[in-house]
């Protein structure tokens, strides 16, 4: 398993379309995906889990990746996440 | 599961009823909770998965054409698609369903509410909008499940319930599978309320003016209703239930009585005939009215034809119906009141505006005038089947008597260019409600063949009290002073006119009340078939004379406590005093 900290970067946070984003590029692993915010983890694969974690800009999340695929899983949504989730990072 | 909850109201028709309860919502489709066989789970799973995939069909071509249109907007369903595979929604529903061996709809339901909750609860707005997206999401997977065919609706119930809803609609009692409604309680009203009429007809228990029962009681519990005293138990005790019993067996007994009268006449011991007929709504009221021993139909109020589908039936469906109704009354009359407050302006009347006041009838007639054309083409067609009278409803003068002449002349003109059969003598007559009305009954009276006198419309308009607010309720009199007094106004400006009256008002189906209005004159009671038996029984022990005699003097006394008083004294005291 990987374990991951990243920081939610773009100006809208985790929000509908950006969520979306991450569930759609986390369903394309095999992999198990988590999400975890202050001690609630969710799953990397639902938007309503996502939507439900309310990350703002600057909030901190753990990811956590387990399964066949885990290294390129781990890497392509740290990237994801980094570059802004496909929007303006201000 | 809530713990046991006693609740009280306005009980408003006789008998006991313990069953299910079903919670209808306003402007939503009511969701059901029934229990699946255990061998029945793997195919309630595979409708939900089913409705799912076609909500993911229907989101795809949206999204499809939305990107077409709109460009990258599209997205919004993006999360909706997503929603639609989520583990959280369908999983979590599909797990639900199999643990406790219940529908999909309430398991979707339950799933769906909780994560509502989670949402509503963000305080952020943005994510609170969410919340939308998950119910937007939610809804369409319902309306997929109900659209599968073996889905239950009001037209088709799972099984008997105690139907629970803030207020029943017009739309929803038209539809509802009343074979399946074991009774009915509401948060409005008081007990002259349109649904407390509507329980009675039907001859089902029915408690009214609970406030937040639709709240308190949750879909699926246990429910016992006491029509006669009002209370409602949520999750009774075995004693209460026994106790519930009880009280059934009285209430059958008492009715046992009342059989044996069946078939004599309503005839006073002085020989006067009173008719008496039952209020309706629906054709299928019409077997159970004969039982009662109704003498015709005194109130068809046509408006329940709309249904839920808020559509005006076409002139031949209209025709099928009236003839239906007169066959089955023959050789006793059915009167028809013309449309009365379509549902379609429900909506713009449930804000500020006061619908009891509004557009409604023949005020409604004068912008829309072609469903009242077609509704007196087929009354008038039906006519010909047998005594068919057509009464208006909510007049308010002689100017509004023009008009209906005008309709009926139309209707007749347009008929006999078609070369179709109708009677061209059918009996128009009015209701009449509003005080305007009451008023100039005398002008009223050289101008149509009959009135009838709407006493639950006439008390509300008459003392400015909404029988439907269970606050001032308490000050809906029927025996006020000025309630005879205007009723006696308007039996003498139509005896005078030759000119037939009868009462359609509740006032008929209360012993007292009815033997008060055949002491001022009236000779014809309409009210809901279950009261028949009561109010004859009553009548047999009075002569008309004596009932003529305590009317004048009531017509003296200044409150309707001292009326009432003597009424019961002079009326009852002979009579046997019947259940209050």
């Amino acid at each position: 398993m990987i374990e991951r900290e990243v920081v939610i970067r773009n100006s809208l946070g985790l929000h509908a379309r950006a969520a979306a984003r991450f569930v759609r590029l986390a369903g394309r692993f095999q992999s198990h995906v988590k999400v975890e915010r202050g001690g609630r983890r969710m799953d990397g694969k639902s938007i309503l889990g996502m939507l439900l974690l309310a990350a703002s800009r600057g909030t901190h999340l753990i990811l956590l990746v387990d399964g066949p695929d885990e290294q390129e899983a781990a890497q392509a949504l740290v990237e994801l996440i980094e570059s802004g989730l496909g929007e303006e990072v201000a | 599961m809530t713990g046991r909850l006693a609740l009280q109201g306005a009980g408003v028709s006789v008998g006991t009823a313990v069953g299910a309860a079903l919670v209808l919502e306003p402007e939503t489709v009511p969701v059901f909770r029934y229990a699946i066989a255990p061998e029945a789970v793997g195919a309630e799973q595979a409708r939900l998965r089913a409705a799912v995939d076609s909500s993911r069909e229907q989101l795809r071509s949206i999204r499809e054409r939305l990107l077409r249109e709109v460009g990258p907007r599209a997205y919004i369903f993006d999360a909706q698609l997503l929603m639609l595979d989520d583990p959280l929604l369908v999983q979590r529903s599909l797990d639900l369903l199999k643990e406790q061996a219940v529908n999909a709809e309430w398991a979707l339901r339950s799933v769906g509410d909780e994560l509502h909750d989670l949402f509503a609860g963000f305080s952020d707005a943005y994510l609170q909008e969410r919340g939308t997206d998950l119910d937007d999401v939610v809804g369409r997977i319902h309306l997929n499940l109900a659209a599968d065919g073996s889905a239950p609706s009001l037209a088709r119930l799972p099984g008997p319930v105690v139907l629970v809803s803030g207020d029943l609609s017009p739309s929803q009692a038209a539809e509802m599978d009343w074979d399946n409604v074991l009774a009915i309680v509401t948060d409005a009203g008081s007990p002259t309320y349109h649904t407390a009429i509507l329980a009675r007809s039907l001859g089902i228990p029915g408690v009214v003016g609970l406030k937040d029962a639709t709240r308190r009681i949750p879909t699926g519990a246990r429910v016992a209703v006491d029509g006669s005293t009002g209370s409602v138990l949520v999750e009774p005790s075995e004693a209460d239930i026994d106790g519930f019993a009880r009280r059934a067996e009285e209430v059958r007994r008492c009715a046992k009585g009342l059989e044996a009268e069946r078939p004599l006449p309503a005839t006073t011991i002085d020989g006067v005939r009173i008719s008496l007929q039952a209020n309706a709504e629906f054709a299928e009221e019409v077997t159970s009215a004969l039982e009662y021993g109704a003498e015709g139909i005194g109130l068809f109020r046509s408006e329940y034809l709309l249904g839920r589908a808020q559509t005006w039936p076409s002139e031949d469906e209209q025709v099928d119906l009236y003839r239906r109704l007169i066959e089955l009354m023959r050789p006793h009359p059915v009167t028809v009141r013309v449309w009365d407050l379509p549902p379609e302006h429900a909506e713009h009347v449930s804000g500020r505006a006061n619908p009891a006041m509004g557009e409604r009838a023949l005020r409604l007639q004068r912008r829309r005038p072609e469903p009242f054309h077609v509704q007196l083409r087929a009354l008038l067609r039906a006519a010909v089947a047998g005594p068919l009278r057509i009464m208006f409803p909510f007049a308010t003068g002689p100017s509004d008597v023009m008009a209906v002449r005008e309709m009926v002349e139309a209707a007749r003109l347009s008929l006999r260019k078609d070369g179709i059969e109708h009677r061209e003598d059918a009996p128009v007559g009015l209701n009449i409600e509003v005080p305007a009305a009451a008023a100039t009954a005398d002008l009223l009276a050289r101008e149509v063949d009959f009135f009838s006198v709407g006493t639950n419309d006439l008390i509300q308009y008459l003392l400015a009290v909404d029988r439907a607010d269970p606050l001032v309720a308490r000050f809906y009199e029927p025996l006020h002073p000025a309630v005879l007094r205007v009723i006696d106004g308007v039996v003498r400006a139509a005896m005078e006119h030759d000119v037939p009256v009868s009462v359609c008002g509740e006032m008929a189906a209360d012993p007292l009340q009815a033997l008060l209005l055949v002491g001022l004159g009236v000779r014809e009671l309409s009210m809901s078939a279950v009261s028949i038996p009561r109010v004859k029984n009553a009548l047999r022990k009075v002569h008309a004379s004596h009932a003529a005699e305590v009317a004048r003097r009531c017509l003296g006394l200044s409150t309707a406590a001292a009326i009432e008083a003597l009424a019961r004294q002079e009326l009852l005291g002979t009579a046997e005093a019947g259940p209050q």
